[in-house]
């Protein structure tokens, strides 16, 4: 057959060749194996349902709120937000008149929810002490992860979370996290929601 | 049931199917398969298709897409052996797991019998005086020497996987890698120095092919690209399936797409693609690559020769693994108590299951005892005896890719929870008793393809469309005696424990993200009480 060249033809030769080599180049690009401690990282992470999130102190559990929202994307945990209200004990264990400023807390931490596409349950319970009563809420929930938000002002004698999330940490039946927010960062929280 | 040892989820278990294949031997499993039906195929479509010989391919292509697609989905979420069958198996249940089965099986005797014929088409062409050589048996011409050549091959296929001299992997894969080469050479020499768009206009023009000539032509095209189930086959033996499968069928996907397209296009504008004796593959459907190298200037003198002998040991090897697949397939039917145990009887010599790789490869010499005795020869392939085995090799394999699709479309209902590495694209969410499931609109899409290739198949094969469902009632009848005898449900299923088969399939592939992520779904399921009875 005689020799026929064919601007076409060529075209197509060069098309074909660049098809094949990036075909079996992309193919033969496997991406590395996960080793398994990783993987049931990631997998224990995404099978978090329900998240409880305490309201603390109120900057910094709001800002917990933004946290577990975050740590919530992607897999639609339930998110539960709690105000444990402290009752000494010569009072009685009754709930108390709206604190406004607990109320205003509650709608911030609700609206950053809403914000991730979240729609959050709330809930103001009293105690005699809260970190019981969270741990017994993680229970009665069966709740997956705590997230607490602490201030950096403890009293002195206190543990560095201080006294509730100390107790939460050492009793919570599930995975905690605390947020402890620098002392430099405090500024940008608002301690008063109005 | 039987004792513990005997349930599917123990037997899949039990494999002693070591995970060593890796992503370019996967790819090759494929290719050696898949990659070596263009040699058997362009000249059987060319005579049927004529001057619309692309339009063909493409036709079938993209139902080849889907398909495989299909198959990378399933494959990567239950990488286990059996194929097309297993999947049947999880998702229609025993009857049709069988019924995909016994078509698969048609389709891998038929590959024996059709694939050593093409490998000595080729090796024949050293021998020109080999096709001349007839005798008069009844209203037939007997190509006695093609035939005797035939047998021959496949009782050496038989010695050799009795014997268990596999064709090495590394031999497969270096020759896949020859093979690729050469045909690419031959395909981008041939745009480059000799394809004419004129002729290519020419032949659509002049040589239109009708509905019904096309409509075997595409359905004959689907015989290019079948094989990509091979994969699946060894499912069980690749490492990190979930992974390699769905990149392995992709890549093979899209370069049998290019080859198939490449050769046709190429065909169409270097030979006429006439009626009969006026096209260029006329007498030639055994070996219509080396008659495309041999038309190449330059390089054609070398490329038609070297063409011939890669093409034979290529094809002759895809009829190697139709011993393998069948073996395999035979296996994991008896495994799941289809067919009797007697077929998975280990030679204690050789340590092969003789009796499936006897039984099977008789069946391939019987099938083409029958295709060089069938009368005729001036249809689709201008040989009669390609015609009967193509027309079967097309019918095995729409049947049993149709029942995949239906599988694939029921096991989004039926087993959500198993995770899928890969999805087939497309997917529509739909809220059945509250839960969302993925129905596969291109899944849907795809089975309507294959049904109508199937139709194709059925309405323009007349002898596919007798054979091939006379194969599947005596496998049916077959089956049902068997059921009956071992006291087990004809038409109903053996109760099985399919959520522990499938944590262990995923625990011995070391998939645990999928494993972590099933185990995950199933907790969450048992948590909400939506257990299904």
């Amino acid at each position: 057959m005689s020799l026929t060249l064919s601007p076409l033809g060529i075209t197509l030769a060069v098309a074909f060749t660049v098809g094949l080599a990036g075909t079996l180049g992309w193919m033969l690009r496997v991406p590395p194996p996960a080793p398994r401690g990783a993987t049931s990282t990631v997998r224990s992470v995404e099978s978090i349902r329900k998240v409880l999130v305490p309201i603390l102190d109120l900057g910094a559990s709001v800002r917990a709120v933004e946290l577990a929202a975050r740590l919530n994307q992607g897999h639609k945990a339930e998110m539960l937000i709690v105000d444990v209200h402290e009752i000494p004990l010569q009072a009685p264990l009754a709930m108390p008149e709206k604190d406004p400023r607990i109320q205003r807390a509650l709608n911030a931490a609700a609206f950053i929810a809403t914000q991730h596409a979240i729609q959050p349950r709330t809930k103001v319970n009293v105690a005699r002490q809260a970190g019981h009563r969270i741990v017994e809420i993680a229970r009665e929930e069966n709740v997956d992860l705590i997230v607490m938000g602490i201030s950096h002002q403890n009293r002195p004698n206190e543990s560095p979370l201080g006294r509730v999330a100390e107790h939460v940490v050492r009793n919570a039946h599930c995975e905690v996290v605390v947020d402890r927010v620098p002392r430099q960062k405090m500024a940008l929280i608002p301690t008063e929601m109005d | 049931m039987g004792a513990a040892g005997d349930t599917p989820s123990s037997a899949i278990g039990a494999s002693e199917l070591r995970r060593d294949v890796s992503v370019w031997g996967s790819y090759m499993w494929g290719y050696a398969d898949v990659g070596a039906d263009i040699y058997v195929a362009l000249g059987i479509v060319a005579l049927a298709a004529l001057g619309f010989t692309p339009l063909a391919f493409l036709a079938a292509g993209l139902v080849y897409a889907m398909v495989g697609l299909c198959y990378a989905e399933l494959a990567s979420a239950y990488p286990v052996a059996g194929g097309g069958q297993y999947f049947a198996l999880r998702g229609l249940g025993d009857l049709w797991g069988f019924v995909a089965g016994s078509a698969l099986l048609l389709d891998y005797t038929i590959d024996i019998a059709l694939f050593t014929v093409i490998s000595f088409g080729y090796f024949n062409f050293f021998m020109p005086f080999a096709q001349t050589l007839t005798v008069k048996v009844g209203p037939t011409h007997v190509q006695w020497f093609w035939l005797l050549e035939t047998i021959a091959g496949i009782v050496v296929l038989i010695w050799m996987n009795v014997r268990g001299i596999k064709v090495s992997s590394s031999f497969n894969n270096l020759l896949g890698v020859v093979a690729i080469t050469g045909q690419a050479i031959i395909v981008i020499a041939g745009f480059s120095l000799v394809w004419d768009p004129g002729l290519v206009v020419q032949n659509f023009t002049h040589y239109p092919a009708t509905l019904g000539q096309f409509a075997l032509g595409s359905s004959l095209a689907i015989i290019s690209f079948v094989g990509l189930e091979s994969i699946s086959q060894v499912a069980q033996e690749t490492r990190r399936p979930a992974t390699i499968i769905p990149r392995t069928s992709i890549g093979l996907i899209l370069s049998v797409l290019l080859f198939a397209m490449a050769f046709s296009i190429l065909a169409a504008g270097m030979v006429p693609l006439g009626q009969g004796p006026h096209n260029g593959f006329f007498g030639h459907s055994g070996d219509p690559v080396a008659l495309i190298a041999g038309h190449i200037p330059v390089i054609g003198i070398v490329a038609a020769p070297l063409t011939a002998l890669i093409g034979g040991v290529i094809v002759f090897i895809s009829a190697n693994s139709g011993v393998v697949s069948a073996s395999r397939l035979t296996y994991s039917m008896s495994l799941f108590r289809l067919v009797p145990r007697w077929f998975n009887k280990v030679n204690k010599r050789y340590a092969t299951p003789t009796r499936t790789i006897i039984v099977f490869s008789c069946v391939a010499i019987v099938q083409t005892l029958i295709a060089f005795l069938t009368p005729g020869g001036s249809g689709a392939a201008g040989n009669a005896a390609i015609e009967l085995l193509t027309d079967l090799y097309a019918f095995g394999a729409t049947t049993g890719y149709l029942i995949v699709f239906v599988s694939l479309i029921t096991l989004r209902f039926k087993d959500p929870y198993t995770p899928r590495p890969y999805r087939m694209p497309l997917n529509l969410p739909v809220t059945v008793k509250g839960r969302t499931v993925d129905f596969p609109v291109l899944g849907v899409l795809g089975m309507i393809g294959v049904a109508i290739t199937l139709f194709e198949v059925v309405f323009t094969h007349p002898l596919g469309r007798i054979a091939g469902p006379g194969w599947i009632l005596l496998c049916g009848i077959l089956y049902m005696v068997y059921r009956r005898r071992q006291k087990l449900p004809a038409l109903g299923n053996v109760p099985r424990n399919w959520e522990e088969a499938q944590k262990r399939v995923l625990r011995e592939a070391e998939e645990f993200e999928s494993l972590e992520e099933y185990e995950g779904v199933l907790a969450d399921r048992d948590a909400a009480g939506t257990k299904p009875a």
